[in-house]
């Protein structure tokens, strides 16, 4: 059933909070946009690397970041990636999990965003270029990109990640808490 | 349960579920990766300070990512020039060398496919590519082997390459890595090592110059 109702009457509201924002938060508009945004995009990018392993395997051993010797671990990582984004972006469309999964995936980008951050600065140091200028396939499920506006795109699910953990409103989500045994 | 305790192991939850699922849907893909391979065994880590897979310096600029593709790479086709690309071949071709492998320039490559031995057996191009960019269209005659998923492939290089005098590997071109190490790979299956050569500006040179293509299965005729 889809959760309709407004926050829970006994989590205490914060009196220091800006009421318009509390507001807004009640409306349930920024956790849908936060849950459609992020969602449709891990669903995107997981599509895409599921289509092609070879290429997400290709692409993570350019950042250099696994153990020698232990090839499993990121043979195992481009494998279960693709799919568990695909799942948590769909779990999230769906408003299941939400706080869990959230929590998941701005894990996942703060990971992604530094390697791609420092890779990023490997390539201008090498090539001797503006970081900006730096365009290269990071893996990320949308070929080759301009490092600048991936960042700054994965800074933007960053966050959007961040209103979906902490938005307390339940509106439009099937499940929101998935361990909560009134959670609807 | 406290709500940030609860959220955290829900997240646990979640990342288990969805990393084991992950793993179980890499066993039911047809081009899922073998999870205990060195894939890259053959061939050290990409550098940036080395010729080869590098980054573009082009912002914004898109292109599909595929299995033929480098990653950090853009294929000749976005534009470079003919010198640029006569450079990175002779960049590489000398890494190449230095690391064992024997190389064949594309006027080598053109000349030996046009020789009637090639007609005969004596000369084999091994294709190192993805099944969606030989099917696309590769060197007629040419073999696949993608070393990614060699159990598909290992039997038919060796019944091709048996006996060939001269064994031609290539992938996308200069950007690709996959038949360096497909060189390097294929003395452990019977290939005589003396007989394996790179082809570096592989397919790219090759369908730029507007010779012969082959697409579909080998041998098909559909060109």
């Amino acid at each position: 059933m889809v959760e309709t109702g407004a926050p829970r009457p006994a989590v205490a509201q914060p009196s220091e909070a800006p009421r318009g924002l509390a507001r807004l938060d009640a409306s349930g508009v920024p956790l849908l946009v936060a849950r459609l945004a992020v969602g449709i995009t891990f669903v995107a990018m997981g599509w895409n690397k599921l289509s092609d392993p070879v290429a997400f395997l290709k692409a993570l051993r350019e950042y250099d970041m696994f153990p020698p010797g232990q090839p499993w671990l990121m043979n195992a990582t481009a494998a279960a990636l693709p799919f568990a984004e695909l799942l948590c972006g769909a779990l999230l469309l769906a408003g299941a999990a939400v706080r869990g999964t959230a929590l998941f995936l701005l894990g996942l980008m703060l990971v992604f965003t530094v390697a791609i951050a420092l890779r990023t600065s490997e390539l201008a140091a090498a090539g001797h270029i503006a970081a900006c200028s730096v365009a290269f396939d990071c893996g990320c499920g949308g070929g080759v990109v301009n490092a600048c506006n991936k960042l700054a795109q994965n800074g933007a699910l960053i966050v959007l990640c961040a209103v979906a953990l902490v938005s307390r409103s339940r509106r439009w989500c099937l499940r929101k808490d998935l361990l909560r045994a009134d959670a609807g | 349960m406290k709500e940030p305790a609860r959220t955290c192991l829900e997240a646990l939850v979640v990342g288990a579920v969805a990393l084991g699922a992950g793993l179980v849907a890499n066993e039911l893909n047809r081009d899922g990766l073998s999870l205990t391979r060195d894939h890259f065994r053959t061939s050290t880590p990409a550098r940036p300070d080395l010729p080869g897979p590098a980054p573009t310096a082009t912002p914004g600029h898109e292109a599909a990512a595929g299995h033929e593709a480098a990653p950090g790479s853009t294929s000749t086709e976005s534009g470079e020039s003919v010198a640029a690309v006569a450079g990175a071949d002779a960049a590489v071709a000398e890494r190449l060398r230095e690391r064992g492998l024997k190389v064949v320039t594309h006027e080598e490559a053109r000349e030996l496919f046009e020789d009637p031995a090639f007609a005969a057996g004596a000369y084999v191009f091994v294709d190192a590519r993805g099944d969606d960019a030989y099917r696309a269209g590769h060197v007629p005659g040419a073999v696949q082997f993608d070393r990614y998923h060699l159990d598909r492939h290992v039997e038919a290089v060796q019944a091709a390459c048996a006996g060939a005098l001269k064994v031609i590997v290539y992938c996308i071109g200069v950007n690709c890595e996959d038949s360096e190490m497909a060189a390097q790979d294929l003395p452990a299956f019977g290939i005589d090592p003396n007989a394996v050569y790179v082809y570096v500006g592989g397919w790219t040179a090759w369908s730029a110059a507007g010779l012969p293509v082959e697409k579909g299965a080998r041998g098909g005729g559909d060109g």
